[in-house]
């Protein structure tokens, strides 16, 4: 195991344990409070201001307990360590589309059947993650797709957007962290990477490797 | 008759909270709780309640299998589901196992009553949020192609070869074949002749 790995190895556990601590403890704790303080609700006789602090405060409870939910999430999706890759990322771009940030079509063949072991699906989770991060971040994009597929022991992974693009050629001159982390876990594949982007055009990213 | 309620959950607190919630209400009998799968089948071995809250992560079983259990020795108990996992998976799931019902910890107490006595009339609960999630998007017919498949798709109706195709694109004959098996695969058709003729049906050509 050379030292990329391990690095990538190591910060993969590391999530792993921090958002089940957050989800299974931070998060059990603060639904019983929820509960606990419904049930008092009750049996209270409170003045109408009171009622209202009351209110406003389950209202902060309740957004207390989403962004949990969410840093844990985003932390480590439990959907990948426990149905893998497809459904991971299924879950994942549904959410996209939900939020309403941007509209992703996920399409998969071939990976039903066979998940990748966890370290590549959670290396690729992570290179989807980014990529679709940095569409959000700068392409002002409307629609994206992301697409993995299966053949012959070959694994190919393309995400795309509709949005700004930008000249692929800055990439050469500096690389920011985010690429860097990319090409860090494409490496790590033993995959190759290959982009496509220019002005007004969108952005095409293309990843393939052996599985 | 009263409705008899057992909960299946690991943290104290959430039984607690669930049970403060329940335990005054007319029509509800509270069974009480086990804190893993199995104290909760060595329970159902003495008595069957009506409605089981379960938990979707416990300690020995995941409440999925768990839930696909109970269902099979007891067909007539029906099973809530209780999570804080908003995702379709899981949702998608624990319905699959034979849960009638599906209810975020967040929900409240009005909610958690409505789902106890719509699974009782044989319905299926979801709350509000879970149901949103659960909702899917019809997928459309017409498959969606990636930039890189429609440059593929035009050069195979051009009738260039794989290794024609490798060299015009700059990428190699193998990377050229995973695309024209993808094609295939989402038009869902054997050959390239038929392939084209979808592609061009669905004028992408």
């Amino acid at each position: 195991m050379n030292s990329t790995e391990a690095v990538l190895k190591g910060e993969e556990q590391e999530r792993t344990r921090l958002a089940k601590d957050l989800h299974d403890g931070l998060g059990g704790m603060l639904s019983g409070i929820k509960y606990s303080l419904n049930a008092m609700k009750g049996n209270l006789i409170m003045t109408p201001e009171n009622h209202q602090a009351f209110e406003r405060s389950m209202d902060m409870l309740d957004s207390s307990i989403k962004e949990m939910r969410r840093v844990a999430h985003n932390m480590m999706p439990e959907a990948l360590v426990r149905f893998g890759l497809d459904t991971a990322l299924k879950d994942y771009c549904h959410d996209l589309n939900q939020s309403g940030a941007l509209q992703v079509s996920y399409q998969s063949i071939g990976l039903a059947e066979e998940n990748p072991d966890q370290t590549t699906g959670i290396t690729i989770y992570r290179i989807v993650q980014e990529l679709i991060g940095n569409t959000l971040k700068h392409a002002a994009a409307k629609n994206a797709i992301v697409q993995i597929t299966k053949t012959n022991g070959l694994l190919a992974l393309t995400v795309e957007d509709d949005g700004n693009g930008f000249d692929t050629t800055l990439l050469e001159q500096s690389k920011g962290i985010g690429w860097t982390n990319i090409q860090h876990r494409v490496d790590f594949l033993k995959g190759k990477l290959d982009i496509r982007s220019a002005p007004g055009k969108g952005t095409s990213v293309h990843i393939e490797f052996n599985a | 008759m009263a409705i008899k309620i057992f909960i299946t959950d690991d943290h104290y607190m959430i039984v607690e909270g669930i049970r403060s919630l329940l335990q005054y209400q007319t029509g509800i009998e509270w069974m009480g709780h086990a804190m893993n799968a199995a104290s909760c089948l060595a329970f159902l071995q003495q008595q069957q309640p009506d409605v089981i809250l379960m938990d979707i992560n416990l300690p020995d079983m995941s409440g999925i299998d768990l839930c696909k259990k109970v269902k099979a020795r007891y067909p007539a108990i029906h099973i809530v589901g209780l999570s804080s996992f908003n995702q379709q998976s899981f949702i998608q799931k624990m319905m699959d196992n034979g849960a009638s019902g599906y209810v975020l910890k967040n929900a409240t107490r009005e909610e958690l009553l409505e789902a106890i006595e719509t699974v009782m009339s044989d319905g299926k609960f979801m709350s509000v949020e879970a149901a949103v999630t659960i909702k899917k998007n019809e997928d459309s017919k017409i498959p969606i192609l990636t930039r890189r498949e429609r440059e593929v798709l035009t050069h195979i109706a051009e009738g260039l070869t794989n290794h024609e195709i490798a060299d015009k694109l700059f990428i190699s004959t193998t990377t050229v074949d995973t695309h024209r098996k993808n094609l295939l695969a989402k038009f869902a058709v054997k050959n390239t002749a038929s392939l084209i003729r979808m592609a061009a049906q669905y004028q992408f050509v």
